[in-house]
């Protein structure tokens, strides 16, 4: 996975909406990754406060939050997590074909702006 | 004293931009009676000969290009102009895949007014190309029968995002533990719709099938 586009990309979002909301400064940017993006959350700490720098961003928190895995199997209609279950079959009938429910999207939840004048 | 404090919610997909990008080119391709077909796979697999077996028996039916995404080197352009096709190659600057952007900034450069069906040769990688919509209007991929009839399962998103699946060097079976069917299965778990096609580019066996397909993509896209 390529953290650094996806900071870059968050990046982008967070302060396209702290600019038309009059921000001083951001505190907090807080972004959801599915489990099932392949996003590893320590990588995108680690590149973080250097696509933060001499912006709006600079000294930032970054928080991530996982969002859990879930598929639907399509041979007996449960719902599981596929990467909590060995080889990633469904649990009640050990069937391998699913549909996803969750887990592969990454979205920008919310930011925490100080509001002042814009400088 | 601090500032207030006020949280904002967004709850933007961090794919949004490029989504809405990708959107806006096959609007723009549709205008244009221009296809866009998206071709991946591993280093080696064979999209760059696959494609010159395409061209043979499309270039007499469509006019084609091909834009080639390398991270450096220009020999596959090379070798698709010896076809007599148009041909350009994008050097990525490192990148590991290509995503709308930089595809709409690569068919500017070519320009496709002209042009019934351009196959965009992505980055050889099995992992990044597959996250990015490009703006194509198919994609597919090639797997090899001497990568293996597991790689469904240990590459899902990319099996699962194309049209099309190109099994290739079908000739070399006899020199691999490459069961065809378990190959087809394992791709059918990830993506139930796809397409599958087994080929040879190395003899030419399986493209009329592939190729059948893909012009009545085309048609159906430009007519």
């Amino acid at each position: 996975m390529h953290e650094m586009s996806i900071v870059m990309r968050l990046a982008d979002i967070a302060m396209d909406y702290a600019r038309r909301n009059n921000a001083k400064r951001i505190s907090r940017v807080v972004v959801q990754v599915g489990e099932l993006t392949g996003a590893v959350p320590r990588y995108l700490s680690m590149f973080y406060p250097a696509v933060a720098e001499g912006t709006l961003l600079e000294g930032s928190e970054l928080v991530v939050e996982t969002i859990a895995a879930s598929v639907f199997c399509t041979d007996c209609g449960s719902t599981y997590n596929p990467t909590r279950t060995p080889e990633m079959k469904c649990p009640e009938c050990g069937g391998e074909s699913c549909d996803t429910i969750e887990g592969k999207s990454m979205f920008v939840k919310e930011i925490a702006i100080e509001e002042g004048d814009a400088s | 004293m601090t500032d207030p404090v006020r949280i904002i919610e967004i709850k933007e997909s961090i794919f949004a931009s490029n989504d809405a990008e990708a959107a806006k080119l096959r609007a723009r391709l549709k205008e244009e009676r221009t296809f866009l077909l998206n071709l991946m796979s591993s280093p080696g697999s064979g999209k760059t000969s696959c494609l010159m077996r395409t061209i043979e028996r499309l270039k007499g039916k469509l006019r084609m290009g091909v834009m080639e995404a390398d991270i450096d080197s220009d020999v596959d352009a090379y070798k698709i102009a010896e076809t007599g096709i148009r041909a350009i190659q994008l050097h990525t600057g490192g990148m590991c895949h290509l995503d709308a952007g930089m595809t709409a900034q690569g068919l500017d450069a070519f320009g496709t007014k002209d042009l019934d069906l351009v196959a965009l040769e992505n980055v050889g990688n099995l992992v990044c190309p597959a996250e990015f919509d490009t703006g194509a209007v198919r994609n597919a991929m090639i797997l090899s029968v001497p990568e293996g009839d597991d790689k469904p399962l240990k590459y899902p998103l990319m099996f699962s995002v194309c049209d099309a699946v190109l099994i290739n060097k079908i000739d070399t079976m006899g020199a691999f533990d490459f069961d065809m069917e378990r190959a087809a299965s394992n791709i059918r778990l990830r993506n139930k719709n796809c397409e599958i096609f087994p080929v040879s580019a190395k003899t030419g066996e399986g493209f009329d099938a592939w190729t059948d397909w893909l012009y009545r993509n085309v048609i159906g896209w430009i007519s």
